[in-house]
């Protein structure tokens, strides 16, 4: 292969001929190095994309249970949340049922504490305010209406603020005092009602109570105030 | 002797440089062009199998803590039944009007009168509560007892008799299956007379409230 020599001209100058030599060996070598780079790099990426596909493959293996997983999870959710409602209103009823009154332990408190020489004319119960009209034929009147608020102020049935003694008249007609006192009902029941279940003689709505109890439908901690 | 080392980019220096610096720039960019983002994605790979072996071991026990939330919910359902077993029992309240006369008569008291003032239920609870402020039946229809499976009825009885035999009218009313409450009272000496004395007659008004079951 002959060259043209351009630069023969600055031969005389002292200008190497240094350029016009052939560096293939150096030129392999700067490739050689080079693409030993570039193969590495091209490698680690070629392995971290097969251990990408390795680990997919290997997620796939439990694909169904994940779907399963999060199915049941989900599901758990729901249940938990249906179970929470009908628990708080399992509980809401529990409550009100035993948080009601027992008329008829009402009646047979009263008869109980009823002083000796006392009627009542009448007995008005709305909701829980309580009214009773009466009337002593006693010259003692005064004091016999008197014992029988007390015995109601400490009556557990009823809010011991709320009796009172409203009017009290002699009436000469027929020779006693006349009467009238108020009080109202503890609103909530509960701690005399969870009190009595334990008497097992007692009849009517403690025995629905009982029933209740026995089924550990109440919790004496959980439902007393 | 000093010797200075001057670095002196030759031609035959350059040749084997150039070469090595193509390929250093060529693997850089791929690595940071390829590398990074298909290393965070295959990180992100690795760690959802980890998210799914964990999930996968723990199969069994969500498993197992599904039935016995559904265990548990049933159990709520049978509690709730057994509630409304016993609040509104197991008989059709059409009967109850019937029932009262029987007890009535048990018990030696006389009905003068009986009238159903209302039915509510689940679905009128709510529109009654809001029309009806002042009614004083209406007073306490958030009631928790009226579920969508049982409805409130509430009764006004006229009744004549002594205060044992209401005593004894009333301890048999609290006994029937469903729960019965009075929401009102009224005691009044018939003949002048009060009720402690023996043999007496009271007239006595209740207002009673039953519960039932929805039919369905």
């Amino acid at each position: 292969m002959t060259y043209l020599n351009l630069l023969n001209s600055r031969n005389s100058e002292g200008e190497s001929n240094e350029v016009l030599l052939q560096y293939s060996d150096e030129r392999n070598r700067g490739i050689l190095v080079g693409s030993v780079f570039l193969t590495i790099s091209f490698l680690i990426l070629i392995s971290i994309i097969f251990k990408g596909f390795f680990l997919d493959y290997r997620k796939r293996i439990y694909v169904n249970d994940v779907f399963t997983y999060d199915e049941t999870v989900i599901k758990i959710q729901k249940l938990k949340k249906e179970y929470k409602i009908i628990e708080n209103d399992n509980n809401k009823i529990i409550k009100s049922i035993i948080a009601l009154r027992s008329n008829l332990d009402i009646l047979i408190g009263l008869k109980q504490i009823m002083p000796r020489d006392l009627y009542l004319d009448s007995l008005k119960i709305s909701g829980n305010k309580v009214i009773f009209n009466g009337n002593v034929k006693n010259s003692l009147g005064v004091k016999i209406i008197n014992a029988f608020k007390l015995q109601l102020i400490k009556s557990p049935l009823f809010v011991a603020d709320s009796v009172n003694i409203v009017d009290i008249k002699y009436e000469d007609s027929s020779d006693s005092f006349i009467f009238l006192i108020n009080a109202s009902f503890l609103e909530d029941m509960t701690n005399l009602n969870l009190a009595k279940i334990s008497n097992r003689n007692n009849k009517g709505f403690f025995k629905k109570l009982l029933i209740m109890e026995e089924n550990k439908l109440i919790d004496h901690n959980k439902n007393s105030l | 002797m000093k010797k200075s080392k001057e670095f002196k980019l030759t031609p035959k220096l350059a040749s084997t440089i150039i070469p090595v610096i193509i390929g250093v720039l060529c693997s850089s960019t791929l690595l940071s062009l390829g590398l990074f983002p298909v290393n965070n994605k295959v990180k992100k790979i690795s760690q959802e199998l980890d998210e799914f072996k964990t999930k996968s071991s723990e199969l069994d026990l969500i498993l197992n803590n599904y039935k016995k939330t559904q265990y548990e919910l049933r159990g709520a359902y049978q509690t709730q039944s057994n509630l409304i077993d016993i609040i509104a029992g197991n008989t059709d309240l059409k009967t109850l009007f019937a029932k009262i006369n029987a007890l009535a008569f048990e018990t030696s008291i006389k009905i003068d009168n009986i009238k159903p003032i209302k039915v509510i239920n689940s679905n009128n609870k709510e529109e009654d509560q809001e029309t009806n402020k002042s009614d004083k039946y209406s007073l306490n229809n958030n009631d928790p007892l009226i579920t969508p499976n049982t409805f409130k009825q509430i009764i006004s009885i006229e009744l004549v008799g002594s205060y044992d035999n209401l005593i004894n009218f009333l301890q048999k009313i609290e006994m029937m299956e469903n729960l019965i409450s009075i929401n009102s009272l009224r005691l009044k000496s018939s003949r002048g007379k009060s009720y402690k004395e023996e043999n007496n007659n009271l007239r006595i008004n209740l207002d009673i409230i039953s519960y039932g079951k929805t039919n369905g």
